[in-house]
């Protein structure tokens, strides 16, 4: 048994992993790259199981006085529980890519982004303090950024890269603020502090620009146009960063923020409602997508949606269930994706997938799994969570209930093409498999088990009749999902296009930025650069001319006028000097004469 | 009436001969003639230096007249030396023309 002051070795571990692989990991074979990266996270998650039962505060060591943040980590069910999803998916993600990846470049840079991800994921769930937390929030952020941006040889990658750290930064600048003004409403920032809190005037803002910042991590509306790019990364991230933790950071700080939300209901109604959007929206956009990753990515925004309704209607157990479910589904059905992909040789489009049934039947019985549970058929994880949410949504309000219903649908109807269109039908194109590996088979069998499990393991209260609604859904969305798979109609467009956000954003933000921002910056660079450059030179001429003026008049003038004032002086000494030898004769005679006569007549005279 | 020649006649032929040849020196403008000056005033030291010693019985005053003598041959060649160089390089041994050495 490990208690919360132990816990700080689970952080040690991949930090060490992330270290030494990038610091030393080009010269390693890929084995041992593997075995390092893959045995921090399982040492953590040794840890993690060791501390499952940890609970209490340790203090490692000051860290910012000025608003009484230290290095502190907090054990309590909600971060251990973290701890445990992090890890442990992370385990399996991380063996996974040891054998995805192994065909790529780059293996040890990957895996050190990985481990270093892992860190700063551990970091952000138990740190004790919002700053703290904020510091492993801003770090999860950079190794996003370096793993989606990680094919660097891809412009799309790297664009994609580009939009994840940006739109992440809005929400990270509302975070920000939020905690600021957090900070000076109630002088602490330590959860265990904040318990004590009062509804103060303020308050409500600090709420809404915390749920601004999880809005960002978490892809929600209207900041969730970076996941579905995300995508450009390696599958194992998509699973590992974009489905399975990092996004789940949002909700995470909602359920850790609980009590300042349950303090400011204003806020907690626009998280659901924020929530409620983009399930909604999410789904939609899961319906016509035609790339496997993209599907499960905008899926994903849909599922967090669930997450951050539930959260906002103040069933934070429901909220953390589903991100516990999901995790375990949604890294499986990344990983299985990443599998038939690997299967087809790189292909991601689902029109030109399908008949793999046969052909793959173990990642199709898995995938199949994973999909049951997305999609919340009874029995399966996602169902019980799903269950969960619902309920919580049909106490707190009716239309919230209603959106929960349609987006349950639809989930159910994009599980079902996506199932439909990978391995149901006649193969589109009959080509090779590549079959993948048996771990990476075994991988998708652990964590199948786990999809199924965790909704048993998790249950709470059975809400019969919430639970035949939500099978209804699921029939309908089935049904559908079988009739159509070739959606093509002008009812479809606005979904397609992302109901026109990423135009949008595109159109005002982006272009405009360029082409306002370019003329700016132009000005900018025709005023402000050239002219301090400009400036610059010109004030070195009138330096210059200064110095060539003094130097002329002032310090020539000293040293000449110094030499005409010797020249000057010495003038009559110079008349003696005639270069007559004859006439210094006589002068050395008159000067013996004195001379002379001083001696024998001096003491006289 | 006479009288006998006692150490004043030689101090006096001394300091006459003194004179002339320092007359000479600063006076004469062939250099030549200066360096004979110079030779005049070196022996009116001998004589000096010899009238001393036979007046005091000190027999090192006429050593150092030999002394002289022989600094004066030594003077005689470099002088007469300089004064040839001097007169392949500017034709004269004028001592006004040679006033080089100023500022």
């Amino acid at each position: 048994m490990v208690d919360a002051g132990m816990v700080w070795l689970a952080l040690l571990f991949p930090l060490l992993g992330a270290a030494a692989l990038l610091a030393v990991g080009r010269r390693l074979p890929k084995l041992v790259i593997a075995g390092i990266a893959c045995g921090a996270v399982a040492a953590s998650f040794a840890v993690a199981v060791a501390a499952r039962e940890a609970r209490g505060e340790a203090i490692l060591g000051p860290w910012l006085p000025l608003v009484q943040a230290d290095w502190g980590l907090l054990a309590d069910p909600l971060s251990v529980r973290m701890m445990l999803i992090i890890t442990g998916i992370g385990t399996l993600i991380h063996l996974y890519a040891a054998v995805y990846m192994a065909g790529d470049g780059g293996y040890y840079r990957f895996f050190g982004y990985m481990n270093l991800f892992v860190f700063f994921m551990l970091l952000l769930v138990l740190a004790n303090n919002y700053a703290l937390l904020f510091a492993g929030w801003e770090g999860v952020g950079l190794a996003s950024y370096l793993l989606i941006g990680y094919y660097f040889d891809r412009p799309a990658a790297g664009a994609a890269a580009i939009k994840a750290f940006l739109t992440n930064r809005v929400g990270d600048a509302a975070f920000l603020l939020g905690m600021f003004l957090l900070y000076s409403l109630t002088g602490t920032l330590r959860f265990t502090a904040l318990t004590g809190t009062e509804a103060v005037p303020g308050l409500g803002l600090a709420t809404l620009l915390l749920l601004a910042g999880a809005c960002g991590k978490s892809a929600q509306f209207p900041l969730h146009v970076w996941l579905p790019d995300a995508m450009e990364g390696p599958t194992p991230v998509s699973a590992l960063i974009h489905a399975a933790t990092m996004v789940t950071a949002g909700v995470y700080l909602l359920a850790r923020s609980s009590l300042l939300f349950a303090l400011t209901p204003e806020s907690a109604l626009i998280a659901a409602w924020i929530g409620a959007m983009t399930a909604f929206l999410g789904a939609t956009v899961a319906v016509v997508q035609t790339d496997i990753k993209r599907l499960l990515a905008w899926s994903t925004v849909s599922q967090l949606g669930f997450m951050f309704m539930a959260a906002g209607a103040g069933a934070h157990q429901a909220a953390l269930f589903h991100l516990t479910t999901h995790a375990f589904f949604k890294a499986l059905l990344f990983l299985g994706a990443g599998s038939v992909i690997h299967a087809l040789h790189g292909e991601q489009d689902l029109r030109k997938m399908g008949g793999l049934a046969r052909r793959m039947p173990a990642t199709f019985f898995t995938m199949f799994v994973g999909a049951a549970a997305l999609a919340g058929v009874p029995g399966f994880a996602g169902f019980f969570s799903k269950d969960e949410i619902l309920h919580a949504l049909f106490e707190s309000s009716g239309p919230l209930f209603i959106t929960g219903l349609v987006a349950a649908i639809l989930t159910a109807l994009y599980s079902t093409r996506l199932v439909r269109m990978v391995f149901g039908g006649p193969p589109a194109e009959e080509r090779e498999l590549h079959q993948p590996p048996r771990l990476m088979t075994a991988i998708l069998a652990v964590l199948a088990g786990g999809s199924f499990v965790a909704g048993w393991a998790g249950m709470g209260r059975f809400h019969m009749a919430i639970a035949m609604a939500s099978v209804v859904c699921v029939a309908v969305g089935w049904l559908l999902g079988r009739r159509s798979l070739d959606l093509d109609g002008p009812l479809y467009e606005p979904f397609r296009r992302h109901w026109y956000i990423d135009e949008l954003y595109q159109r005002w933000i982006v272009q405009g930025l360029a082409r306002r921002g370019g003329a700016w910056l132009s000005r900018f660079d025709a005023g402000a650069v050239d002219g301090a450059v400009n400036a610059t030179g010109a004030m070195g001429r009138v330096a210059g001319a200064f110095s060539a003026w003094w130097d002329a008049a002032v310090v020539d003038g000293i040293v000449r006028n110094c030499g005409f004032l010797i020249k000057d002086l010495s003038y009559p000494v110079r008349l003696i000097q005639t270069g007559q030898v004859q006439t210094y004769g006589i002068m050395i005679l008159a000067g013996v004469i004195l001379l002379t006569s001083y001696l024998v007549f001096g003491g006289r005279l | 009436m006479l009288h006998p020649v006692g150490t004043g006649h030689y101090l006096v032929l001394s300091l006459a001969l003194l004179l002339v040849g320092i007359l000479g020196v600063l006076t004469r403008r062939n250099l030549v003639i200066v360096l004979m000056s110079v030779e005049l005033i070196l022996n009116a030291v001998n004589i000096n230096l010899i009238a001393f010693s036979k007046h005091t019985g000190n027999l090192a005053g006429q050593v150092f007249a030999i002394f002289v003598i022989t600094l004066a041959v030594a003077e005689a060649a470099v002088g007469l030396g300089l004064l040839i160089a001097l007169f392949r390089n500017r034709e004269t041994t004028s001592a006004d023309e040679v006033n080089l050495l100023r500022w």
